[in-house]
């Protein structure tokens, strides 16, 4: 039987990213493995929106589409959601965003 | 001189002279929902260009001219339509606007599922707050709670205020003029008494005063609404047309006989005489148009609205 | 694939219109009303709105006089009918005029005012509806379209699926001696870098950092958070984190082709090929400049769901994701949420793509098209405004 090609939950969009997407919401908890790396979600990802799949240290650069996204202002760890709450432009910089 | 007015009050304390639904659009994307809903429902509505990109101070700024049109007491009750990403957030404005103790609906096209949802939702709500509206009778009014609004051009214009402003402290009403950057000064007259008023904050009743930063031209009505300004007095320079204004009957006085003969049935008088007749004139007229005159601007169905702005867009 | 004829109405300045219509320009805020009903209800015009004041000393004023005589002179447009306040106020006329543009000129001094220069201006659209009725589409090359590319509204699925997808599209035609223009400046900060490395000189490449940059340092010189306006809310909610996450995804617009020039704007691109104009991500403020600057046609990708369009312009728009595509339907035209469904290919959804802009250059109808939409902007960028 033909399967239809299954939706993705979740892309890699460049192998030398550290952060992945969520294409549908994911839970805290879930298993990912991505690229033969496997991650366990830290929070809930809402669909759209990042999570860290290895260590991303305070001030490190932030890899998406294989650029620089922006910096972590705090360390991100693996399976993280990866998004404001952590993550400052490395261009235009606000003023300092407090949780 | 004692004046006879009867107005709309307001919950706030103020008084309208009229009783206009708004459908508020707070984001350019949302204009054509709004120019539909009102459209149908026979309502006031404004098409602009703002609420997207924009940043700093000028968010307030903005945010500030959207809640004082709601809010202007000739305003009965409003809609207020968004998209939903935008920068001007349509449900915080919204919710503003009801905390202030406006009557207010909200609808969102994003929320609704496209613009038909959104203006098939925006004309029930219109329904529901004709129910309200649709009450509302004049009552009479003291006269501080007459509030003029007044915006010049040039000096001529400003010699005509300054005469306005004398009527109105004798009539013990209110006036609001419009001044382009600070507050400027004036040696004597009640101008030179004038209270300031910050773009956005209510002008006191009874006293004259002047907005601040009140933007150019006829964004300036915007800035006089905000403050309550329930008629507007424009006192146009040479040469330059008169705009109307979507809220408020607008006094639409030529800066010279010229322009006032070519556009005459959209001004409503030649303001180039000598200021204090063309200041009498103008008053006078302001009584009859509180009272239901329609100015030019009104026969016309004038829905402009200029918003002046501190920031380019992003 | 869809044949590559293409049709369209040759003008006299020797550009190509893909639509026909009579456009009634007021050339000051105090005409808005009377332009307005002057196109009301009358097949073949349209008009538009601006709250410009022409008050002498502007730093804008340049700027906005190219806006409005470019989207005049749009050769969508078969004749303008330019509505000013006197017979003095002529310059925006003459330099429609003066692009080989064919417009006319009413005065509302002439008529007492706004009643009854609608009356009198209802009359001479007719003549000119009827007027531009009569001219016929013929073949056109396909290297006389230029295309705007635009995206507003977006998500993280916007430089993943739809983006992407018209960047194939964007390549196509391109490839076919056809122009794109990318615009947005405001988010191309953080893959300006990527573009310039595409430029066909090191001129054309410095250009595109230039122009980047400057809108940059115009931001960091207001001193402001730019975060709320760039991502917009709704781009943070739909996962966009930065400016440069929502550049990188906004920049695949413009596919892999090499960058031929960059214009400022409203400015017409000077060569074919794939050109960067300097907008403002401004939605309606960049679709003006574009069409301003000869775009016959825009592709307008979304992921939160916009409902704009243009007056004198079709305007596609793509979902991102089919969740919006359905919820919006009828203020959409096309999904590329369906290559995350598995039902497309990105290769096969940058066909489709193209083969909507050539339906629709040979006069299939859009979603903003069928709805009337006229969002017009003038764009400023110094405030506040000059006496």
């Amino acid at each position: 039987m033909n399967e239809a090609p299954k939706r993705p939950r979740f892309l890699l969009l460049n192998p030398k990213d550290n952060v992945a997407v969520a294409v549908s919401p994911l839970k805290s908890g879930e298993q990912i493995e991505i690229d033969s790396q496997h991650v366990t979600l830290a929070n809930d990802i809402p669909a759209g929106h990042k999570f860290a799949l290895r260590e991303i240290g305070a001030g490190s650069d932030v890899i998406k589409y294989g650029e620089v996204i922006g910096k972590a202002t705090s360390s991100i760890h693996s399976g993280e959601h990866a998004h404001v709450q952590n993550i400052v432009s490395a261009r235009l910089p606000g003023p300092a965003r407090t949780l | 001189m004692s004046i006879e007015l009867a107005g709309y009050l307001r919950a706030d304390g103020r008084w309208g002279a009229r009783n206009h639904i708004l459908v508020l659009p707070s984001v350019v994307c949302s204009g054509l929902a709004a120019e539909r809903i009102a459209q149908m429902t026979d309502t006031i509505h404004v098409v602009h260009q703002h609420g997207c990109g924009q940043v700093g101070d000028d968010v307030e700024h903005t945010e500030r001219a959207f809640f004082g049109m709601a809010t202007n007491p000739n305003v009965g009750g409003t809609v207020v339509v968004s998209l939903g990403c935008e920068t001007i957030q349509g449900k915080r404005l919204a919710d503003r606007i009801a905390r202030h103790g406006q009557r207010l609906k909200f609808t969102g096209i994003q929320l609704s599922g496209g613009t038909d949802k959104a203006v098939d939702a925006g004309c029930e709500a219109v329904a529901a707050l004709n129910v309200v509206v649709e009450q509302d009778t004049r009552r009479p009014m003291p006269p501080s709670g007459l509030l003029i609004g007044v915006d010049c051009d040039d000096e001529h214009g400003v010699q005509i205020a300054q005469a306005l402003a004398s009527i109105a402290e004798s009539a013990g009403a209110g006036m609001v003029l419009a001044a382009a950057g600070d507050k400027p000064t004036w040696s004597s007259g009640p101008l030179a008494q004038a209270a300031t008023v910050a773009y956005g904050d209510s002008a006191p009743a009874g006293r004259i005063s002047i907005v601040e930063e009140a933007g150019r031209g006829s964004e300036q009505h915007v800035a006089l609404a905000a403050a309550g300004a329930q008629v507007l007095i424009a006192l146009r320079g040479r040469g330059r047309p008169p705009v109307g204004f979507a809220i408020c009957p607008v006094i639409a006085a030529a800066g010279d006989t010229r322009t006032y003969t070519a556009l005459v049935d959209d001004f409503d008088v030649d303001g180039s005489g000598e200021p204090d007749t063309v200041a009498r004139s103008v008053w006078n007229r302001t009584l009859e148009v509180f009272g239901g005159r329609e100015t030019a601007s009104e026969r016309r169905g004038a829905r402009d609205f200029s918003l002046g702005r501190l920031a380019r867009n992003m | 694939m869809s044949s590559l004829e293409l049709t369209g109405w040759r003008r006299k300045s020797g550009w190509w219109g893909i639509r026909n219509h009579v456009l009634v320009l007021p050339t000051n805020a105090a005409a808005d009303l009377a332009a307005g009903r002057i196109a009301e209800g009358m097949a073949g015009v349209r008009a538009v709105a601006h709250q410009w004041e022409d008050a002498g000393d502007d730093r804008d004023r340049e700027r906005i006089l190219r806006t409005l005589a470019g989207f005049s002179s749009n050769p969508n447009v078969a004749v303008a009918l330019v509505l000013g306040i006197t017979q003095d106020d002529r310059e925006i006329a003459e330099r429609i005029a003066a692009t080989g543009a064919a417009v006319e000129f009413m005065a509302m001094a002439d008529h007492r005012g706004t009643n009854g220069s609608v009356e009198a201006g209802r009359r001479v659209a007719s003549g000119l509806a009827d007027r531009a009725a009569a001219l016929e589409r013929e073949p056109m090359p396909i290297s006389d379209l230029i295309l705007g590319l635009e995206c507003g509204g977006s998500d993280a699925l916007s430089g993943i699926t739809a983006n992407p997808a018209l960047g194939i599209a964007s390549d196509r035609l391109v490839e076919l001696g056809g122009t794109s223009v990318l615009a947005e400046t405001s988010e191309l900060i953080g893959a300006e870098h990527l573009l310039a490395a595409r430029a066909v000189s090191p001129e054309v490449a410095r250009r595109v950092i230039e122009v980047v940059h400057a809108f940059e340092l115009a931001i960091l010189e207001l001193g402001v958070d730019i975060r709320g306006a760039q991502p917009a809310p709704g781009n943070i909610e739909g996962g966009l984190t930065t400016i440069e996450e929502k550049s990188l995804g906004a920049a695949k617009k413009g596919g892999d082709a090499p960058v031929s020039g960059v214009t400022d704007f409203a400015i017409r691109p000077a060569t074919k090929g794939l050109y960067i104009m300097d907008t403002p991500g401004h939605d309606i403020e960049q679709m003006t400049g574009m069409v301003a600057g000869g775009c016959q046609i825009a592709v307008f990708t979304t992921g939160r769901g916009t409902p704009t369009g243009c007056a004198i312009a079709p305007v596609i728009k793509v979902a991102t994701n089919t969740a919006i595509f359905n919820r919006m339907r009828l203020d959409l035209d096309l999904n590329a949420g369906a290559i995350l469904d598995g039902d497309e290919t990105l290769p096969s959804m940058g066909a489709r793509i193209f083969d909507e802009i050539v339906r629709v250059v040979n006069g299939g109808l859009t979603s903003s098209e069928r709805r009337g939409n006229h969002e017009f902007a003038i764009s400023r960028t110094s405030y506040p405004v000059p006496a």
